[in-house]
């Protein structure tokens, strides 16, 4: 059964000064999926974020999200569009409540001006799904780490989005907490349909959630497919450890 | 939300707090002597400012060290209109010139802010420090606007009134108390305290952080315009003097003291500044403005948080709820 795209990313450049971050990335993102996005340090997972969201230009290439060509638009309505993120250095809102960052996602996402569903309703179910219900009224500067974490989640999820980017969420975790996140990702997929693409360091993880893997490796993409596939390919092996010596 | 907004009015809060003393002051000014009044009035201007610089610096984090201008320029306005319509022999009444002077630096403010509130952090503090230098340095140099003689006003507009004047201040203060409070209970209020904690993360959580930087900067220039109009009135001239920077200070000052980004903040932080600068100004003539410097230093250094958000530090002990007071 084929899925509709959600999401699809043609020629995609970016550079820095003279360095490709991104050097030509093509990719395509089906509804409902959840996707995998690996990759040495500085190969350009983050940046890829970046770009999809719009806070990165990129110099060539587009990104169509529901067929909707979303390259240079401002971040703010690509929020809106419905695409939703989480940063790998945690950004809490600092200075409000956990519930009040989680609104903030609320008033001006997806559902902004949808009277069908209660904000406070959608806000709680965030919460619910990310287990913050009980530190509602936290400052969330006095949040754990991990209580950060899946801030960053509920704050993204608030905004109803349809396709949401996860920036190592996993990073720094425990195994338990690792299996929990892992729970958390596979819920919000099932229960209200969203398409995922994560990063992850932790190959674990990233292997036992995702449906399809994408590697990247200086800014261009070198392995695509199924995670077993994937981590069977000599090329992302090479990656990862460096091209085995002629013996 | 609108429901609640209404609901505010019925109970203890912040709001109600701060128009009650709104209420007490303007009762002692408008039934005591003249020099009693002429204290508040000055104190009750400083609050206006600190409220309308609330607006921009406490709730979106832009520190702002050019407000002072669209005071002047709210003054320049009403003088400019006041001129001009004697010239033709007409007159219309005083309090539509007041909100011409807001209305006038509101859209200045428009024009200059959207260029300018592109820029972030101290790049946006220097900025508008140039700003008011570039404006005060033209109507120096610009012979339709007095040079630096200043534009007067003696026989044109009513004669002094302090009561009067009091008066339009009143009600101005309880318009930007008002304005103050809905805007942090709204989604912009929400919007702008997303800026100020983390534009970046804000824009990409929806909030469309020019807008509401733009939205926010305006408003505030709307109100130091009005208090602008009503200081030419006070002083029947515009002058260039207005411009001047330690006014800027004075409210900012004024609204950190008190607690930036809240509703009690500039009320309190006023009548604290005014009331000790004052007093130190009659106790030490001389050195008044160094030990206030050392003070304000002290201050920015060691007690950011403010009054409010040193009382809401007690009271979060006893009532487990953090923003007891806004």
């Amino acid at each position: 059964m084929s899925r509709e795209i959600i999401l699809s990313i043609e020629n995609v450049v970016k550079k820095f000064g003279g360095l490709y971050a991104l050097n030509g990335i093509n990719m395509e993102v089906e509804e409902g999926s959840i996707v995998g996005l690996i990759g040495p340090n500085g190969s350009g997972k983050t940046t890829l974020f970046n770009v999809i969201t719009g806070f990165y230009p990129p110099e060539d290439g587009y990104i169509r999200f529901q067929g909707r060509d979303i390259t240079r638009l401002r971040p703010y309505l690509i929020a809106r569009a419905g695409i939703g993120r989480t940063y790998q250095v945690v950004r809490p809102f600092e200075g409000m409540t956990v519930r009040e960052n989680v609104l903030v996602g609320g008033l001006f996402g997806r559902g902004k001006g949808d009277k069908s569903i209660k904000l406070d309703d959608w806000c709680n179910e965030a919460l619910k799904v990310t287990d913050l219900e009980a530190k509602a009224d936290t400052p969330s500067e006095l949040l754990s780490f991990t209580g950060k974490r899946r801030l960053e989640i509920a704050r993204a999820l608030a905004l109803r989005p349809k396709l949401l980017l996860l920036d190592e969420i996993m990073a720094g975790l425990t195994p338990t907490e690792v299996d929990e996140s892992l729970q958390i990702i596979k819920k919000m997929r099932d229960n209200y349909g969203l398409t995922i693409i994560v990063v992850e360091h932790i190959m674990r993880a990233v292997m036992a959630v995702s449906e399809k893997i994408v590697v990247l490796s200086e800014g261009v993409k070198i392995a695509e497919g199924p995670p077993k596939k994937v981590a069977d390919d000599p090329k992302v092996i090479d990656a990862y450890l460096g091209e085995r010596e002629a013996s | 939300m609108l429901k609640n907004q209404i609901f505010a009015f019925t109970k203890l809060n912040s709001l109600t707090l701060s128009l009650i003393f709104v209420v007490i002051i303007g009762i002692i000014g408008l039934t005591s002597a003249t020099a009693t009044t002429g204290y508040l009035y000055a104190m009750i201007e400083l609050m206006i400012l600190a409220y309308s610089i609330n607006l921009i610096t406490g709730f979106s984090g832009y520190v702002n060290f050019g407000h002072v201008v669209y005071y002047g320029i709210g003054a320049y306005t009403l003088a400019v209109a006041v001129v001009a319509l004697s010239n033709f022999g007409f007159m219309i009444p005083i309090p539509l010139l007041i909100i011409l002077s807001g209305l006038v630096a509101a859209s200045v403010a428009l024009v200059i802010g959207f260029p300018v509130l592109r820029l972030r952090g101290d790049y946006f503090a220097i900025a508008t420090l140039g700003i008011n230098e570039a404006v005060r340095l033209t109507i120096l140099n610009t012979k339709e606007l007095g040079e630096g003689r200043g534009i007067y006003l003696f026989g044109l507009i009513p004669g002094y009134d302090i009561k009067l004047l009091f008066t339009y201040l009143i009600i101005i203060l309880t318009a930007v108390i008002l304005v103050s409070y809905f805007i942090l209970k709204s989604r912009v209020g929400y919007g702008l305290r997303a800026i100020n904690s983390d534009e970046d993360v804000a824009e990409a959580m929806g909030v469309n952080t020019s807008k509401y930087k733009l939205l926010a900067y305006a408003l505030a220039a709307f109100f130091a315009g009005l208090a602008g109009g009503v200081v030419s009135l006070q002083f029947a001239i515009a002058f260039p003097e207005y411009f001047y920077i330690v006014r800027n200070i004075d409210m900012l000052i004024a609204m950190i003291l008190g607690g930036a980004g809240t509703i009690l903040g500039p009320l309190i932080g006023s009548v604290i500044y005014f009331m000790v600068k004052d007093a130190l100004l009659i106790t030490f003539p001389y050195f008044y403005l160094i030990i206030f410097g050392a003070i304000l230093i002290m201050l920015v250094l060691f007690f950011p948080i403010g009054i409010v958000g040193l009382l809401n530090k007690i009271l979060y002990k006893r009532f487990k709820r953090r923003r007891v007071l806004e």
